[in-house]
């Protein structure tokens, strides 16, 4: 499939802390990219260079095959955006913003705009200012999916939402989204969310993507390996993809990607008295690469 | 520009005219209910004009980017499919569309009410350099500077009132620097008054233009960045203003309106002195050359021209040890335009002989070596102090002339042995209201001898000198019992000479030469041999030889007007024509005589039919320069070929 969005050596600093390092990644039409990473790791200050909100201090951007300039505008009407915490001019009607946003877009979608707010229980008439944090997002959510975008980048917006708003948003608006041929790059701390509608994984953590790959191939890759010894329990070898090592008096526990025979056969030297292995939770991968240690080396597909 | 972010900025910031107007209708109600109060409607418009509505233009121009720093909304407008410099654009724009709207109601509005209009229009505020502006204009210029300056910032800053005290202390500064720019460097010239707008103008331009690239390019997330973004533009933009205000006054200055032309003949070249700088134009190769061009030239200045070199005075700022001296300088250059110099400065503060003297009356010797001047020192009024220097600059004397009674002097040249000036010298005016005595002197520059010659000469500035230096000419009223009914005007420096003699400079022996009716002017031929004259109230011209000792010829002219010299005269075709500036009907002409006084034609003067006053003509080699001193004009004349040419 053909790239929509590819990203070449990002880096950005502010001052003279590195926030984006080396950041290189690729994303497809028509799939939900997860994008995890601790806080202050660079998330929003991605997407925003994304958007040419901010400049970046080197690398590329190339959207469709063209190189994105910083005041280039023409492409971001394809490009949709829903920020961490959603700033609109407080003092517009929900109805004369989405108007209002309307206007940038060729390709705004104004019947889907108007069932979006029926069906998410906005009020056309009720003032921005007026709306709780979960409106906000949802108003945010309507204007972002209304310009039909290619690409739709999300930063973090649903800790807002109640329950069953987030989950319509994630099942019913993201998904329908990809299955249209939208890019969705969803970058969230609710990790377990991405479980129902990511189909890719990218995780940042020191200024790089340290993993870039499907969703499915990661859940069933990480393990979780527990082992007993009589008596002290020995040092663990070096086992390429150990993510995660506990040892304490006569047990191990280790998180390791990707398991494979070799791993397998490396651990079973170590003469356990007892193993266990089991599969991870994403939220729990998502903790054995960020969880602690220094950054790893890119895992790419 | 975007439509809908601009129809957005209206919609936010309609407040603020809107506060605007309802302020209008409660001043309308007050100006009328105090109408009766001259002096309460006076401030109350003046602080309407250039303190409300200026406020109301910072107040806007703050408000620009206020709720996207507010709301946080700026990350969400940036994110949107429109260049940054549209939306820049569009917000300025729309904020500029609501304080035109607002101003323009506050015009039609103070233009209709009765005692507001009134002081509107009669109330001007003066600029030390005399000029004058409206209040509308001012208020217009403060409103548009602090909006755009307002404007401008308020992209940095998060907090409005923040903004608007910037805004105002950089407003404020920019006005004194332009205030310092037209006191040390112009003087307050009010040939350059103009570059207050224009530099006003140009500071909203560099701030504009700094906030809009600064805006585009820097990353706004980062408020240093920000600030350091702009810094860094608004030195290079300003810079760029500032080589713009100064090639504007360097080419001003070539174009500058012209108020004064001083000019001094020497040979086939004349040096013209004025506002535009010192031009030396060559009869010869009928080339006009610039040869300094320092705007202040023609600004308290003379001129002198003479062996081979020119001398001009015009006023300069130093700038020494901290203490500012305003004071004339003195430059010589030679004729082919080389070694320009500065040879002498005179000085406000006491450091000098000079200090705080006023000199004037520059005369260059024959052989260009020394140069005599006067100086009239401070609150001297008519006393004058007889000076002289070295072309090179050095031996600055001053004379201690030892004539009795002595009011005045003007030098009138120096003589062909280059030792001696000639003066006009008036006595001080006697008690008794008898007539104030006036003679001419001869002066020894080495031995600080006088001689007194020619007492109540008339028209030492309309014959005088001859060219070599060695005659002097002067006309005098007969006695009263041989005085013919007078005929046409005076001399245009009074009198009524009804006798011309010459003086030899050496022996001052006096020869009369020509008797006749109301002398208005004579001239020496270029090499001294002839003299040609008006007569008879301008109405007779005449050719008399100094060698033949006789007239040579004499031709009637015409009518002249009764109360004012209608003709000027000089010599032209190197000496071998007569020219003449001469009213015909309502025109200037100018008529050339062959030396017979046979006229070879009439020759109109441009323009010559909206001159009030009669122009000057001077003969240059086989040119004539034609001087409307009335308009400034200056033209020259081939009469081989019948051409025309303005020179200024």
């Amino acid at each position: 499939m053909s790239e929509l969005l590819k990203v070449r050596g990002l880096g950005k600093s502010f001052g003279r802390k590195r926030v984006l390092e080396d950041v290189s990644f690729a994303l497809e039409p028509g799939r939900v990219y997860g994008f995890l990473g601790r806080n202050g790791e660079g998330k929003t200050t991605l997407a925003r260079i994304l958007l040419g909100v901010i400049p970046a201090d080197r690398g590329e951007v190339v959207f469709k095959g063209e190189p994105i300039r910083f005041k280039a505008a023409a492409y971001k009407r394809e490009i949709g955006y829903i920020p961490e915490d959603s700033f609109f001019y407080g003092w517009m009607k929900v109805r004369e913003f989405l108007r209002f946003n309307g206007s940038f877009y060729p390709k705004w979608d104004a019947d889907r705009v108007r069932v979006l707010c029926s069906n998410l229980g906005l009020d056309p008439k009720a003032r921005i200012r007026t709306l709780s944090r979960g409106e906000k997002l949802k108003l945010g959510l309507v204007a972002a999916v209304g310009a039909a975008p290619d690409l739709l980048i999300l930063d973090d917006p649903t800790s807002g939402l109640d329950v069953p708003t987030r989950h319509d948003f994630l099942r019913g608006v993201i998904r329908d989204l990809a299955d249209r041929g939208t890019a969705v790059l969803f970058a969230t701390h609710m990790v377990h969310e991405l479980e129902r509608v990511a189909d890719h994984l990218l995780i940042l953590q020191g200024g790089r993507i340290i993993l870039d790959r499907r969703f499915d191939e990661v859940k069933a890759s990480a393990r979780r390996v527990r082992l007993w010894f009589d008596g002290g329990a020995p040092e663990w070898p070096r086992i390429e993809g150990t993510l995660f090592v506990e040892s304490e008096a006569g047990r191990i526990e280790a998180v390791v990607y990707p398991w494979n025979g070799a791993v397998e056969d490396g651990i079973k030297g170590l003469a356990p008295t007892r193993m266990e292995v089991e599969t991870l939770s994403l939220e729990e991968i998502f903790v054995g690469f960020v969880g602690s240690g220094p950054a790893r080396p890119v895992a790419r597909s | 520009m975007n439509g809908q972010l601009i129809l957005r900025e209206w919609k936010e910031k309609f407040e603020i005219p809107l506060f605007a107007l309802a302020f209008l209708l409660i001043f309308v109600v007050a100006a009328l209910a105090l109408a009766e109060q001259g002096d309460v409607l006076d401030i109350l418009t003046g602080s309407i004009l250039l303190v409300f509505l200026p406020m109301t233009a910072v107040l806007l121009g703050a408000s620009a980017f206020i709720v996207e720093f507010k709301d946080g909304a700026w990350a969400y407008l940036f994110s949107r499919p429109v260049k940054k410099a549209v939306i820049w654009f569009s917000k300025f724009a729309a904020l500029l569309m609501l304080l035109a709207g607002t101003l323009f109601v506050y015009y039609l509005v103070l233009s209709r009410v009765p005692g507001v209009r009134e002081r509107i229009v009669e109330f001007r505020i003066p600029l030390v350099s005399g000029e004058t502006f409206s209040l509308w204009g001012v208020c217009l210029t403060l409103s548009l500077s602090l909006f755009v300056i307002a404007f401008s910032l308020s992209c940095f800053s998060d907090k409005q009132i923040q903004d608007i005290f910037l805004s105002i202390l950089v407003f404020a500064g920019f006005g004194l620097a332009f205030a310092s720019v037209m006191k040390e460097i112009l003087y307050w010239n009010p040939d350059f008054t103009f570059l207050i707008p224009v530099m006003w103008a140009l500071v909203a331009i560099s701030v504009g233009a700094s906030s809009l690239v600064a805006f585009g390019r820097t990353d706004f997330s980062q408020p240093g960045a920000k600030i350091v973004g702009f810094l860094k533009s608004i030195v290079l933009f300003l810079a760029m203003s500032a080589v713009v205000v100064w090639a504007a006054i360097g080419i001003g200055a070539r174009f500058r309106r012209i108020t004064h032309i001083g000019l001094e003949t020497s040979g086939r070249n004349a040096y013209i002195y004025l506002s535009r700088g010192l031009y030396r134009f060559d009869s010869e190769r009928d080339s006009l050359k610039r040869l300094d061009g320092a705007p202040w030239l023609g600004w308290g200045g003379d001129i002198s021209a003479g062996g081979g070199k020119v001398v001009w005075s015009h006023y300069s700022l130093v700038k020494k040890n901290g203490v500012r001296d305003e004071a004339q300088e003195l430059w010589i250059i030679d004729e082919d335009g080389r070694n320009k110099r500065s040879i002498f400065r005179s000085s406000e503060v006491p450091i000098g002989p000079l200090s705080g003297h006023y000199l004037f009356n520059y005369c260059l010797s024959r052989d260009g070596r020394r140069i005599v001047f006067l100086s009239q020192p401070p609150g001297g009024q008519d006393s004058r102090i007889l000076w002289s220097l070295n072309s090179d600059g050095s031996g600055l004397k001053n004379y201690n002339i030892g004539i009795p009674n002595l009011g005045s002097m003007y030098c009138l040249g120096w003589t062909a042995d280059n030792k001696h000036v000639i003066l006009n010298v008036w006595e001080k005016p006697p008690k008794d209201k008898s007539p104030q005595r006036r003679w001419l002197c001869k002066y020894s520059l080495e031995s600080d001898a006088w001689q007194e010659f020619g007492e109540n000469a008339w028209m030492s500035y309309l014959f005088g000198l001859s060219p070599k230096g060695d005659k002097f000419g002067a006309g005098f009223p007969l006695p009263a019992a041989q005085l013919p009914p007078p005929q046409g005007p005076s001399s245009p420096y009074g009198g009524r000479p009804e006798l011309l003699s010459v003086y030899d400079l050496e022996t001052l022996a006096r020869t009369d030469i020509i008797q006749s009716s109301s002398f208005t002017i004579a001239r020496w031929d270029p090499s001294g041999a002839k003299i040609a004259y008006l007569s008879n109230g301008g109405t007779r011209l005449g050719i008399y030889s100094i060698a033949e000792g006789k007239i040579l010829s004499e031709t009637a002219l015409g009518p002249a007007l009764k109360y004012f010299v209608d003709k000027s005269l000089t010599w032209a075709a190197d000496g071998q024509k007569v020219a003449l500036s001469d009213l015909e009907g309502s025109r200037y002409i100018l008529r050339i005589f062959s030396e017979n006084l046979k006229q070879d034609k009439i020759y109109p003067i441009p323009r010559g039919e909206t001159l009030k006053t009669c122009p000057d003509v001077y003969g240059l080699g086989r040119k004539v320069l034609v001087l409307d001193f009335q308009s400034d004009r200056l033209w020259v004349f081939d009469p081989a070929k019948e051409k025309w040419r303005k020179l200024f």
